[in-house]
């Protein structure tokens, strides 16, 4: 099991699970499409090397690495 | 003509703003949603017998209420679901259709009348998305239009598409529009009258609304490969760059802020004479033609006039900020600016876009304020403003460059640059010891998307800031004109009860400052100074003001030969020390009144007067700190004593707030355990400003 924050540059993962945390902040990105068995891709990792964007269903989203460690994931 | 009440919802950057625009043209309304600073656009427009009243709501992604998410969700979700509106117009993102679908299926599962606004169509087939309308309205069951608002096509069809959709909504109670395909339905009944409440119910909703859009997508939409690299990508390879991103930033930011300084700088003396020429002269003039009374010029010329003269002196200022800041905005830059420096903030508890506001203050705090309302959640927001007015304004910069001419010949350049990084010290602590104490917790969790970039659109640019100006002027303006009238009459009525237009040695102003000018005196502020206690107090009304009073007060104490001001400021400040003392008094003291009036339209009342209250105290306490520290030889004894009194009125002023703080944690808790969730509670007590307009 890996964590979001370990993922690297062009590293493809999938959603899990959710482990806890924020609900909210889980519901709110469900609905954004954050699902489990959702396939997603890091697209690049900001300058000061924290928020990360990803690509999910041919749609981005930027997340912080320490509040995304909320997802289970594993690699693919 | 019969009224048509329509409320306009959508992702966020899906061009809601700009359909909202092209469909109620200029006739907006712009106001706060009760009891929150989030704005309320409301504009109306005809279409055949129709008069259709149009609420733009805040973009959201979904319109399930959660407990502790932003509050503009569960804004748009009690507004569509609790009122009886005619019409849902849903604006959809064609080049992103299976998220921006999550919204509408929430919103079909509730059987709301929905007409859908297919956007970004040209955005679509730039990226091989050739999308089925026809096909996707009968999927769906409702009617879709497709759009490019920012070309205004397709707007007819789609007003026809409104008010056709709210006729039959009228005609029959079982509305026509009923989703045909939609599984989901099934799945929950549309029973419940309210909002979404059950998280957890909704959350479960999720996967299988997903599978449904997939489907539907199938049906209605193809896909061909797509080009590699669009427009927006490869320009983020650059601005988001590991190297380049914060270099980037620091030149956007530079630019920004010397734009819009040089054209506010540029503009600002003639909107200062003309006004002044207009408001004070004029006016005292024709008022004097008229024989009225001194006492009458002296009140609506020199005061209501100034009054009016110090807010439009600001009016360029903000104007170029705002425009400045609209074009970062609808460009797409200021996002990816949030991205950049997003850590950075984080140390700070906030999230990167704070970071843009402290960086307008630096120009000058109104609109820096005024900017805040880009952050989504009331915390972030409160701290940014309340860290905001110790960021030192161009305002403060010109007081400062005469007292160093006149104390530091060598060097001034850096006492004026640790003047600066005082006040940015000083923003740090009273943020630190504000998410210590009553702004608890961490920086709200970071969901963003960055959007693509597009050239900025001159209409957005000038209808947004001339909105920004709109709420300066008429709600702002009701706080600085009252308080400048206020000072003015303070300052032209002597004690005898004569009248002096100059406002001289003799006023009830300068009395009052002689009075209190003891308080001062640890900071180094000799009674026979008073000048510089006057200068404080009308320096509320703008900070460069304290110069033309000292100006004005010292020559008219008469036993100073007329040499200058530089010279009269050596002679009457305990020198370099005295000085700096006071600069320091300057920087950190009451908010400006504009700043302020912007303030208590951004924050509650409470808010506003404890900003108010700590800056007076942290100023005190600054300078008494540094004067008394700084002449420690010449009174070692009264020294110590003010220096130990300072540190321990901080102290327990410290203690004090954790104390309060933490009892408002408990009573937040116990509130909490016996009623409904609190954000829900709010949300319940907002009004539908539509129905109280349009229908009593």
């Amino acid at each position: 099991m890996i964590k979001m924050s370990d993922l690297a540059v062009n590293q493809q993962a999938r959603v899990l699970a959710f482990a806890g945390g924020d609900t909210s902040y889980c519901q709110q990105l469900m609905a954004m499409g954050m699902l489990p068995n959702t396939v997603f891709t890091v697209l690049r990792v900001a300058p000061l090397g924290d928020p990360i964007e990803i690509d999910i269903r041919g749609m981005t989203l930027c997340l912080r690495k320490r509040e995304a460690n909320c997802f289970i994931i594993e690699a693919c | 003509m019969t009224t048509i009440i329509a409320a306009l919802v959508g992702n966020p950057n899906c061009g809601k703003t700009t359909l909202f625009n092209a469909l109620t043209g200029a006739k907006q309304k712009v106001g706060n949603w009760p009891g929150v600073t989030i704005e309320c656009k409301r504009g109306e427009f005809v279409e055949k017998d129709y008069q259709v009243e149009l609420t733009d709501l805040p973009g959201t992604y979904s319109l399930a209420i959660t407990e502790s998410g932003a509050v503009d969700t569960a804004l748009a979700s009690h507004f569509i679901f609790s009122h009886d509106i005619d019409v849902v117009l849903n604006i959809v993102d064609a080049s992103l259709l299976e998220r921006s679908l999550y919204l509408t299926m929430q919103l079909l599962e509730r059987k709301t009348p929905v007409v859908v606004a297919l956007n970004m169509m040209d955005v679509a087939r730039a990226r091989g998305i050739h999308i089925d309308v026809e096909k996707l309205s009968a999927h769906l069951g409702c009617p879709v239009v497709a759009l490019e608002a920012h070309r205004r096509r397709g707007l007819l069809a789609l007003k026809e598409a409104m008010v056709k959709l709210s006729d039959q909504h009228d005609a029959s109670a079982s509305r026509q529009c009923k989703p045909a395909n939609l599984a989901t339905v099934e799945l929950r009944s549309a029973s419940s009258e309210f909002a979404i409440t059950d998280l957890s119910e909704d959350a479960a909703l999720a996967p299988s609304r997903y599978r449904l859009i997939q489907q539907i997508l199938a049906a209605c939409v193809e896909q061909k490969p797509r080009p590699k690299v669009t427009r927006s990508v490869y320009l983020d390879r650059f601005v988001l760059n590991r190297l380049f991103g914060i270099p980037i930033f620091l030149c956007v930011m530079y630019a920004l802020f010397a734009c819009a300084m040089l054209g506010g700088g540029v503009l600002q003396p003639y909107f200062d004479s003309a006004s002044e020429a207009i408001f004070v002269g004029g006016l005292s003039t024709v008022l004097s033609y008229c024989h009225a009374p001194l006492w009458c010029i002296m009140l609506f010329a020199n005061g209501l006039g100034r009054g009016m003269n110090t807010m439009i002196t600001l009016i360029p200022v903000i104007g170029t900020l705002f425009l400045f800041l609209t074009a970062l905005e609808d460009s797409g830059y200021m996002a990816r600016a949030a991205f950049v420096v997003d850590r950075m903030m984080g140390f700070l508890g906030l999230p990167g876009k704070a970071l843009i506001p402290m960086i307008v203050g630096f120009g000058c705090n109104v609109p820096a304020v005024m900017s805040a309302r880009t952050l989504e959640y009331e915390r972030d927001r409160l701290l940014t403003i309340l860290m905001m007015p110790f960021m030192s304004c161009s305002a403060r910069l010109t007081i400062y460059a005469i007292f160093a001419a006149a104390f530091f010949r060598q060097g001034g350049q850096n006492i004026i640059f640790a003047l600066y990084l005082i006040g940015i010290a000083m923003a740090m602590l009273t943020g630190f010891l504000l998410r210590k104490t009553y702004l608890r917790g961490e920086a709200s969790p970071l969901i963003m998307v960055l959007p693509a970039y597009h050239v900025p659109r001159i209409k957005t640019l000038l209808l947004n800031t001339w909105q920004r100006l709109y709420g300066f002027i008429f709600r702002a303006g009701k706080v600085i004109v009252p308080v400048c009238v206020f000072i003015e009459v303070l300052n032209m009525v002597s004690i005898d009860g004569t009248i002096q237009v100059a406002g001289g040695v003799h006023s009830v102003l300068s009395t009052f400052g002689q009075w209190i000018t003891p308080i001062f005196s640890p900071m180094g502020i000799e009674a026979t100074n008073w000048p510089a206690t006057v200068g404080l107090i009308t320096g509320v009304l703008a900070k460069e003001v304290v110069l033309g009073t000292l100006n004005t007060l010292y020559a008219g104490m008469g036993h100073l030969s007329y040499s200058g001001m530089t010279n009269m400021l050596a002679q009457q400040f305990d020198g370099a020390i005295g000085a700096f003392a006071y600069l320091l008094f300057v920087l950190l003291y009451f908010p400006c009144i504009s700043t302020m009036a912007a303030m208590l339209r951004e924050m509650h009342r409470g808010w506003t007067i404890f900003s108010a209250v700590w800056m007076m105290g942290i100023a005190y306490g600054a300078a008494v700190t540094f004067y008394q520290a700084a002449t420690f030889f010449r009174h070692p004894g009264s020294s110590v004593l003010w220096i130990v009194a300072m540190i321990v009125v901080f102290m327990s002023v410290i203690v004090a707030m954790r104390l309060l703080a933490s009892r408002q944690d408990v009573l937040r808790l116990a509130s909490k355990l016996t009623e409904r969730p609190l954000s829900l509670c709010d949300v319940r007590c907002f009004k539908c400003p539509m129905r109280v307009a349009g229908k009593s």
